[in-house]
């Protein structure tokens, strides 16, 4: 008895799935796409992070723009310049200028011996978390949560969290997608081109005293860098200043100067780093 | 009961997603633009009174003769993700924008848990075919009435300046709960 329930049950679902099987089977020769082979091929070339840098909602949707004619060969920032010269391969393209490479900086030297702490907090699990609720420890209302959202967000593993609680970009597996820079909640991860520059690694918008009371290395808005820049490039708005790259001759005068060593000269990626 | 009773009923005051808190994950994921949400409306109406139908001569003309009533629920759904196909293929022949825009949450029809729902109260209240009918298309009616009621609302809240902690999901989630207030106060109407 026990038997005949199993044998039927089964037989009466698989009679019933191979019945529905079937009539979809009928259903989808009726209704076949064609698919263009392209977007396989393209698709396979792309680095499958589905990081949406491009634009598009994923590697599929972008393979197919591709594919149409819609998106530019060199629209897939994660790739860089090897899926480019894979997708022109593909198509039969000749390639295009090689874009800019952006790398993702973190815009805090706030690390667990420069910040000053206010509180023993517990309880938050995310950046996010931390920073709606005020769940973080640190004075300052501007700097890195520690929490690793970033890190979280990375695709490509580019991102990790130091012993001292700040995020470290390995440039070399940075690809420039800025996924890390829309879960900040906070807002101080940045893209900047992968170029010689100079660089407050500060987004405090306090005045000086505030600072003072937060942070080791944090911008006081002092001014030193100002007057000393030779080429008067560098200007303060909101309490932060400002580099005209432009202008700037990377001479370095502003880093030295700077008394809480907040301004970086950040080296290219293809030079040594720092 | 008659058939306007229930029609009356399920699209107001038996509403499945804001009586019966059931099929809620389109209702929140997909309620960004219009155009998305009336086509999901759409699709889940058509998988619902198509699944509730073959579901009905399922139970009726298999389970029942076999005896085995127990087999409903993987039965249904089993019938419910053949349809669901169906529409997907269907779609992506004849109108591909519309399957763009409806992407993840048209395989995820499969489990809404509406469908299921209306398939198993169908069988429970005993409905002949006729109110089965009326009852899928009813609920589905239903959810697609609170799919642009919530589109609508939410296309308002993205003009509107919302405090910094009740941005995205929190205040999405307040509106729905207002709305559902609100419609408690349609009980008892149809009967």
């Amino acid at each position: 008895m026990n038997w005949m329930v199993i044998v039927s049950s089964v037989v009466i679902l698989l009679a019933l799935g191979l019945l529905f099987g079937w009539m979809l089977g009928i259903f989808s020769k009726v209704f076949y796409v064609k698919e263009n082979p392209l977007i396989e091929k393209i698709k396979e070339a792309l680095p499958q992070a589905n990081c949406g840098a491009c634009g598009f909602s994923g590697c599929g949707a972008f393979a197919e723009a591709v594919a149409n004619g819609n998106a530019p060969i060199h629209g897939c920032v994660a790739g860089g310049q090897e899926t480019i010269d894979a997708l022109a391969q593909i198509l039969g393209i000749s390639q295009s200028t090689p874009q800019t490479k952006y790398v993702a900086v973190v815009l805090c030297k706030g690390d667990k011996d420069a910040a000053l702490i206010n509180a023993d907090a517990k309880g938050a699990s995310t950046c996010l978390m931390a920073h709606y609720l005020r769940l973080d420890d640190k004075v300052c209302r501007f700097g890195c949560l520690g929490f690793g959202d970033c890190v979280n967000a990375c695709p490509f593993g580019a991102l990790s969290m130091t012993e001292k609680g700040l995020p470290f970009v390995n440039t070399e597996l940075c690809t420039g997608c800025g996924l890390c820079v829309e879960k900040c909640p906070r807002e101080i991860i940045k893209l900047f081109p992968d170029t010689k520059r100079v660089l407050c690694l500060c987004s405090n918008h306090d005045t000086g005293s505030y600072v003072r009371k937060a942070c080791k290395v944090g911008c006081i808005s002092c001014g030193l860098c100002v007057k000393k820049c030779p080429e008067k490039a560098i200007a303060f708005k909101n309490n932060l200043p400002v580099i005209d790259i432009e202008k700037c001759n990377l001479c370095g005068k502003c880093v030295t100067i700077c008394p809480m060593h907040s301004l970086t000269l950040r080296q290219a990626l293809t030079e040594k780093d720092e | 009961m008659n058939l306007v009773n229930i029609l009356i009923q399920t699209i107001f005051s038996q509403n499945f997603i804001f009586m019966r808190f059931l099929g809620l994950c389109p209702f929140f994921g997909l309620t960004n633009d219009m155009d998305s949400s009336i086509g999901m409306g759409g699709a889940v109406t058509f998988v619902t009174v198509m699944a509730s139908v073959v579901s009905y001569f399922v139970y009726y003309f298999v389970l029942i003769p076999f005896g085995v009533e127990y087999l409903q629920t993987i039965a249904f759904i089993l019938t419910i993700a053949v349809f669901v196909q169906l529409v997907e293929i269907y779609l992506k022949k004849m109108i591909p924008n519309l399957y763009k825009v409806m992407g993840i949450y048209l395989p995820l029809i499969t489990t809404n848990c509406m469908i299921l729902g209306v398939t198993l109260i169908n069988i429970q209240e005993g409905y002949s075919l006729m109110e089965t009918i009326v009852f899928a298309f009813g609920s589905s009616v239903g959810f697609t009435l609170a799919m642009i009621l919530m589109t609508a609302i939410r296309i308002r809240i993205g003009n509107a300046n919302v405090p910094a902690f009740f941005k995205g999901a929190p205040i999405v989630f307040l509106a729905a709960s207002f709305i559902a207030i609100a419609f408690m106060g349609l009980q008892g109407l149809g009967g």
